[in-house]
């Protein structure tokens, strides 16, 4: 029930060459649930241990709701943390270690057992109380993880890959119900993840970490539809990318010709962006030939030769696909076209 | 096919342990006649003697209770340095670990003279002691139980290390960091966390060390004095200075017993800790 601050937040490993994290500035709102998304080694679990206490900062400040929590101990901070691996303690059973964090907070017996039967019964696992933890399934010990964390009201939820130890199936039902949890307690939440799938479909907004830094931070829609560079756009989701030089009558790809869009941006050398979606199969338009097309059910994606560029196209299944070698041409709206800052200078 | 895999192992076993044993089986029913003689017959009378004669019974109690207190000193004292030992993320650990259990490379013979020149009377100690004025009557060390139980503690401490931090394998540093985000202080997470996942190896290091003391025959008997008597330096004393081997043979199969209680105790008490902290 808070809102958390993050500013300036620096990790400098000592005989590092650089910074694990180089400045993080974050706000998340009172009820937002915020990913940290990146490649591995982008700071983003040290981002989120720094928020949690786990590790100290070399600089900047982490605070919740104005409170300086920067240099308070991790069991004073009241925030609830999922881990990867879940943590939870072997030699107690499911109500055991539900119950372990409001032993700390020595609640009385009686309100104590009212709570853990309430957040069990919430993740369904109200009938395996008093089982050991090791009897349990992946997606069960997820869920008493995700219940010891909330049964104490924490201030914010942090949550460190919650879902990469679980296989596919199962990850995809979980993310509906850590979403649904989060959101009716109306708590606010960071979580981490490598998986762009995860962090569009659970967060509210998105913070796409590079190097120890944040670049670029937006709802999925936004992060998605106007990458802020060239690493957003390919990290997350595919992409068509065209180097070329931005002029008064839109971006000059050589062999492609000019791709009419304006942008704000300085004149000179730029990246395009058009994302395989925005690109359709159609009568007229540029000339290619089909290289390879790959099937799954509802979609069919295509990549193109055209124009000495390999256009990726997906368009939605619609009777037979096209095979290699077919002739087929190419257009696209150039209100889809996105101008980045050059590949090289991101 | 598997089971071939036992033979060496066995034959070993067979030759080196079973038939000496078998043997004091045997002779532990022979008769003695004085003097080195030996009548072989089947009586019952050395253990007789051994179970009627009050020394035996405080000879043995000596030797259970030195065993419980050097296991239960030396565990002590080990826990924190193998805790140390597997938490630490130092690029010295390994050294760490080696200088640790490095004493090991010593032979207790050798250690136990060291000891004897530390403690005893005209020792290090009593000189540094008396030295400094603190004292005009040192504590009187050597030839004392006491003076046993320090040297046997730091001989037997890297077994315990050893044994310890191989049994701490189900600490795992996100428990704890999972304990403090819940709100558990250092001491909290300490005796809810950490002490109940490292019990197995806490067992494990008493155990050893139990054993190894109360077959120790060196230490007690050097550093002892001829004043502290224990199984293992009686057994000596009768097979050797006695010749009374009947005798030996049964007080041998006394400490024989009491192995076996003790590992069987331990053995109950680890198996239903181990259960409990693998959460099955």
């Amino acid at each position: 029930m808070a809102e958390l601050r993050v500013a300036g937040l620096v990790k400098r490993y000592p005989g590092a060459a650089s910074p694990a994290v180089d400045g993080v500035d974050l706000t998340v709102e009172q009820g937002e649930m915020l990913a940290l998304l990146g490649p591995s080694g982008c700071g983003k679990t040290t981002t989120l241990r720094m928020i949690a206490g786990l590790i100290e900062p070399t600089a900047g400040t982490i605070s919740v709701d104005g409170r300086d929590l920067t240099r308070t101990p991790v069991h004073k901070r009241g925030m609830g943390m999922v881990f990867q691996s879940f943590a939870l303690l072997p030699h107690l059973t499911v109500a055991g270690n539900v119950a372990f964090g409001l032993d700390m907070r020595r609640l009385p017996a009686a309100e104590k057992k009212k709570r853990v039967a309430e957040i069990l019964d919430r993740v369904r696992l109200g009938h395996l109380a008093e089982r050991r933890i090791g009897q349990l399934s992946g997606g069960q010990q997820q869920r008493v993880a995700l219940a010891r964390a909330l049964v104490v009201n924490p201030s914010v939820l942090l949550l460190d890959e919650p879902l990469s130890a679980l296989d596919a199936q199962l990850r995809e039902s979980l993310r509906t119900e850590i979403r649904e949890m989060q959101q009716n307690a109306g708590i606010t939440a960071v979580f981490v993840t490598h998986d762009q799938d995860e962090a569009l479909s659970m967060a509210d907004r998105v913070a796409v970490m590079d190097n120890g830094r944040v670049a670029q931070i937006g709802t999925p829609q936004e992060i998605y539809e106007n990458p802020a560079d060239v690493f957003v756009a390919t990290f997350i989701g595919r992409a068509n990318l065209f180097d070329g030089e931005l002029t008064a009558s839109g971006v000059v790809v050589p062999g492609l010709g000019t791709l009419p869009v304006t942008s704000d941006r300085a004149h000179g050398p730029v990246t395009a962006l058009l994302r395989p979606q925005a690109v359709r199969l159609s009568a007229d338009g540029l000339p290619g030939t089909v290289r390879s097309a790959s099937y799954t059910g509802d979609q069919v994606a295509y990549q193109v030769d055209a124009a000495g560029h390999t256009f990726l196209v997906d368009t939605v299944a619609a009777g037979a696909p096209l095979t290699r070698g077919d002739a087929v041409h190419l257009a696209w709206d150039d209100t889809a076209v996105r101008v980045l800052p050059p590949r090289d200078a991101s | 096919m598997a089971w071939g895999l036992l033979l060496p192992g066995l034959g070993v076993l067979l030759f080196a342990y079973a038939m000496p044993m078998l043997w004091v089986l045997r002779m532990a029913f022979n008769r003695f006649t004085g003097g080195g003689g030996i009548e072989i017959t089947l009586t019952l009378d050395s253990f007789a003697d051994v179970f009627t004669d009050p020394y035996y019974l405080r000879v043995a109690l000596t030797t259970v209770k030195l065993g419980l207190l050097v296991a239960a000193i030396t565990v002590l004292v080990a826990y924190p340095l193998a805790l140390f030992l597997v938490r630490t993320t130092s690029k010295w650990r390994g050294l760490l670990t080696i200088l640790a259990i490095a004493p090991m490379l010593v032979s207790s013979v050798a250690r136990t003279y060291g000891w004897m020149v530390v403690l005893g009377n005209q020792g290090l100690l009593s000189a540094v002691l008396t030295g400094l004025g603190l004292t005009d009557t040192p504590p009187q060390l050597a030839n004392q139980f006491a003076g046993v139980v320090i040297a046997l503690v730091q001989i037997f401490l890297p077994y315990a290390v050893l044994a310890m931090t191989s049994g701490f394998g189900r600490l795992d540093a996100t428990l704890e960091q999972a304990a403090a985000s819940l709100g558990a202080g250092r001491i909290t997470r300490f005796l809810r966390v950490t002490l109940p996942l490292t019990l197995p190896g806490v067992l494990t290091g008493l155990l050893l060390v139990f054993v190894l003391t109360i077959s120790a025959y060196v230490t007690p008997r050097l550093i002892g004095g001829g004043r502290v008597f224990v199984l293992a330096s009686e057994i000596y004393d009768q097979a050797t200075n006695q010749l009374n081997w009947p005798l030996a043979a049964a007080l041998s199969l006394v400490l024989v017993i009491v192995f076996g209680i003790a590992v069987t105790v331990f053995g109950l008490l680890q198996r239903r800790v181990e259960r409990w902290v693998s959460g099955r």
